[in-house]
């Protein structure tokens, strides 16, 4: 398994990113300085890590404005990494188990087209990366109240 | 795989009720003993499947309960609210354009001589509630799916959403209900991604926001569409064959209702991919584009019945389309997209994104092959028998058998009790005050009237390049409604608009005529006419006497608006029981009573149409109607933090007199800009023509035509209906009186300076604004 997160590149905006943290904000008084997004790819398949940099390249990210990273998939979250921060918290959010994903399955059939045919099935998710003085008990909450919906998703953070 | 039998026979009354708890069915004990009966009259016990069957076929959703019970009203009996006074209504105009109303899943009403165009407006709020965003997406989905279901192609969608405030305070929430902001924004994303991915121009709309809505937020999904007339068909044959077409069925939505009442626990760790999905929109769009081929390949169509697979899934498809006739069904040959699901989970699940069609033999081959062009899946599932029964078969054995007469029309009618509770109020008589520029202010940036650009822009409005007049107008200003060309070398339009007075509930009869006004009036504003309605209920708890009996006083403005502005209606829905308790507290509240109701014109030419923007300096503003003393539920009060007084009325015949006029003006050329006064009254109307236009206005409150007012505050923020504000082209007065009659004042005119200048009763200025500041008021609530 692989995974491919696309995020903005330094000198451009991250719409969802600033939504986010208004709307963290608008939760209460945390300490958040900013927040950048990467939307998160899970792509389950026998792939050269060829195969995963041209998915990025020629079908996940818009060159012009964003950038993406790859990595193997890790259950516990290290291929995260590759959002670049420091004292920063990393929630990742994934729709749970049975949860219709449709951009995860125009995806996969996209890499298809692409001509990659190895992959199985791509679940889709967000990476958040929330700069800012926070406890756990804190990013518990902002998961809960803003950035996952328990019913349909499952959020998991760690500190870098 | 097989159907489990199910000991019926022989149990007691509690046992009945055991039964139909344990299985969710949510069958009452008269219903259970039906059940029963049957099932000893057939000398056998029933199968999983068949109760589940009669659950789906009897369920509130699919028989609307309520609307066709008896209720016993004031001493009055009412065999049938919908049939006594709403399709009454519709029945007694007659009207030669009516196509097929009340009788399918969208109602029809011609176009022009080759065209016919259907109409739908469904809710999804507890769906919406639980997941925003799915819930909003396939509330999308599923009544896009309904115009399918006749046959006809989706060319706009409307949606109109009640939350609490956004700005509700997070340690007054109740526990397990999603902040207003966090619904709204999930909303707004799941309607946007459904509609642009389908391709379908979201392109009108509306948001109520009351407290009363924080456990129970509203989505209401409307759709229209347009269809050559000769290829509607409805008359699946015995022989025809069930074809499915479209997603694969899998544990969506089953029980999902069930599910939605429990109270959610945050610590909930179960996968809950049954009671809450996630629409496909892409799916659904090969799928439409499927059928229309199939619709079209021909002069007739490959199919001699279609029709979408929604609530209830293929038990209500399948029940409903073989009605007349019987059905088997095989349903080991409908695709899952996992293994493991029981037969009768197969049979209700309400997997999204599938159509169900009734296909003749000799074109099976055809229509299979066509969806396979279009990357989607088809299926024969089944077959239309002659034997009035419905059959369901797994793996060659028989696990259901029904009588169809029986399952359509057996179930025992509700009664219900209800009573009309109507408190007068005293009006607060407030004082009056030097100068209302800060109150029209505070109106224009409270949530229901502040500009909702932040979501207009978020929705593709112009897919399909059909639509004319779009809902942001002028330099930034509301529309009144949408205004579509559906044929690309015609000039002829449909519009369309809504309606609806929450706010109003303290009387609900005058609450629904003021919605039914309302949508015709915004119609009216670009200049439609024919015009044709379709009602929208979300209620409290109907057992609740007071509950039902607003419901029979609203039913009854229906009835009287629809004779009066001789406006039928052609389709309706409701959805009941939404309540909620706040903090722990025994009795429960009911949402405000909020009847939605869309209004369907026709305007011959939409060059001729119309816009509320200002657009010359010097011309003459007139105002037609009259004002009167009506303030209760308001938006001053609301913003004054006070209440009482009367809610408005609505002078029928008055009413429809002075549209008919206003119309004929608008096609003399005489009109320039039109806005309807409705939240806010005057001065918020006046303010959004204003800054839409970027000019000035000048009024006199003293020449508003009124009835026994003496404050200032009422004139400028009355609620009252029927009332427009019209910009007419100069030169072009005397035209204009003579053609409405004592139905108009002339108030005042635009002017070039900027700013909004009103000059109250006692001739002082009241209001002197600038209208870059209004539009500044107006847009800074939603600027997310």
């Amino acid at each position: 398994m692989w995974v491919v997160g696309v995020g903005y590149k330094h000198e451009h905006r991250d719409p969802a990113g600033e939504n986010a943290k208004a709307d963290i904000l608008g939760l209460g008084s945390y300490d958040v300085k900013n927040v950048k997004t990467l939307q998160t790819y899970v792509i389950d398949g026998d792939l050269e890590s060829g195969d995963a940099e041209r998915i990025g390249r020629e079908l996940l990210a818009d060159g012009v404005i964003q950038y993406f990273k790859f990595s193997h998939f890790s259950d516990d979250g290290s291929h995260a990494a590759f959002a670049s921060a420091s004292n920063a918290w990393i929630v990742e959010v994934f729709f749970r188990p049975g949860v219709m994903d449709p951009v995860g399955l125009s995806v996969a059939s996209a890499i298809s087209v692409l001509g990659v045919k190895s992959v199985r099935s791509v679940r889709t998710g967000t990476t958040y990366v929330i700069e800012g003085d926070l406890s756990e008990s804190e990013v518990k909450a902002i998961c809960e109240k803003c950035l996952a919906n328990d019913l349909i998703q499952t959020y998991a953070y760690r500190r870098i | 795989m097989d159907a489990r039998h199910i000991e019926l026979l022989g149990k007691s009354d509690t046992e009945l009720l055991e039964i139909s708890r344990m299985f969710m069915l949510a069958l009452n004990l008269e219903e259970m003993q039906k059940v029963q009966d049957y099932f000893k009259r057939h000398g056998r016990n029933p199968t999983d499947i068949e109760l589940e069957t009669f659950a789906q076929t009897w369920s509130e959703h699919c028989v609307h309960k309520t609307f066709r019970g008896n209720i016993e009203y004031n001493g009055q009996k009412i065999n049938n609210l919908l049939k006594s006074y709403i399709i009454k209504a519709t029945n007694d105009l007659r009207m030669p354009w009516c196509v097929h109303v009340f009788e399918d899943n969208a109602g029809i009403v011609e176009f022009n001589d080759k065209h016919n165009i259907a109409v739908k407006v469904e809710t999804h709020n507890h769906p919406s509630a639980l997941d925003p965003y799915g819930g909003a997406g396939t509330g999308s989905g599923g009544v896009f799916r309904d115009v399918m279901g006749v046959g006809a192609k989706p060319i706009m969608s409307t949606d109109i959403l009640f939350f609490a405030p956004p700005d509700y305070p997070h340690d007054k929430l109740p526990k397990g209900v999603l902040h207003p902001k966090r619904l709204m924004k999930g909303v707004v994303a799941g309607i946007r991604d459904y509609g642009n991915r389908m391709g379908i121009p979201t392109a009108n709309g509306g948001f109520g926001f009351h407290e009363g809505y924080v456990g129970n937020p509203l989505v209401y999904a409307g759709c229209l569409g347009i269809m050559p007339k000769e290829k509607y068909v409805r008359d699946a044959k015995p022989g025809d064959k069930i074809v499915l077409a479209g997603g694969r069925t899998g544990r969506d939505g089953i029980h999902g209702v069930t599910f939605a009442s429990l109270e959610l626990s945050t610590d909930s760790k179960k996968t809950s991919s049954g009671a809450v999905q996630i629409g496909n929109a892409i799916e659904e769009k090969r799928v439409l584009d499927g059928q229309l081929k199939a619709r079209d390949v021909r002069d007739v169509p490959l199919y001699s019945a279609i029709t979408d697979c929604g609530g209830g899934g293929l038990s209500s498809a399948i029940g409903e389309m073989g009605k007349k006739t019987g059905a088997r069904v095989w349903l080991d040959k409908v695709p899952l997209k996992y293994d493991g699901l029981e037969p009768w989970e197969i049979w209700i699940s309400e997997a999204q994104e599938r159509m169900l069609l009734a296909v003749p033999e000799e074109n099976v081959a055809e229509v299979l092959e066509i969806f396979r062009e279009e990357n989607t899946e088809a299926n024969v599932i089944g077959e239309f028998t002659s034997d009035k029964k419905l059959t369901l078969m797994f793996n060659d054995k028989t696990i259901g058998e029904l009588d169809m007469g029986f399952l359509h029309d057996g179930f025992p009618k509700a009664e219900k009790k209800a009573v009309l509770k109507i408190s007068e109020k005293k009006d607060p008589d407030l004082q009056d005050q030097k100068d209302f520029g800060m109150d029209v202010k505070a109106l224009l940036s409270s949530p229901t009237i502040a500009s909702k650009e932040w979501v207009i822009r978020q929705y593709d409005h112009e897919v399909q390049a059909k639509t004319v007049i779009k809902p942001i107008q002028g330099l930034g200003g509301p529309g009144d409604a949408c205004v579509l060309r559906p044929i690309y070398d015609e000039w002829k339009g449909v519009v369309v608009s809504n309606g609806y007075n929450p706010r109003f509930s303290g009387n609900p009869y005058n609450m629904a005529l003021s919605a039914i006004d309302e949508a015709m009036r915004n119609n009216v504003c670009c200049g439609g006419r024919r015009i044709a309605l379709l009602d929208n209920f979300s209620w409290g708890n109907p057992e609740k006497p007071d509950r039902l009996g607003a419901l029979v006083e609203a039913v009854k403005a229906c009835h009287d608006g629809s004779l009066a502005f001789c406006a039928p209606f052609i389709s309706g829905k409701d959805s009941l029981y939404n309540e909620y308790s706040l903090g722990g507290a025994k009795d429960t509240i009911s949402i405000p009573y909020t009847l939605v109701i869309t209004a369907v014109g026709i305007i011959p030419d939409v060059r001729k149409a119309v816009t509320m923007d200002l657009k010359m300096a010097g011309n003459p503003v007139y105002m037609v109607g009259e004002t009167k003393d009506e303030m209760d539920g308001s938006h001053y009060y609301m913003i004054k933090h006070v209440d009482g007084g009367t809610v408005p009325g609505v002078d029928l015949a008055k009413a429809k007199e002075s549209m008919d006029s206003l119309v004929e003006a608008m096609d003399a050329g005489l009109v320039r800009a039109c806005h309807d006064c409705s939240e806010g009254g005057l001065a918020v109307a006046a303010a959004e023509m204003c800054f839409a236009g970027g000019l000035g206005m000048r009024i006199d409150l003293d020449n508003v035509q009124q009835k026994c007012i003496v404050k200032n505050h009422k004139l400028l923020f009355s609620e009252s209906n029927s009332r427009f504000l019209v910009e007419v082209a100069k030169g072009k007065e005397d035209e204009f009186e003579n053609l409405m009659g004592s139905h108009v004042s002339r108030i005042g005119e635009v002017t070039q300076r900027n700013n909004l200048l009103v000059a109250g009763l006692n001739g002082r200025a009241i209001i002197d604004e600038d209208i870059d500041d209004l539009r500044k008021a107006w847009r800074k609530t939603f600027d997310w």
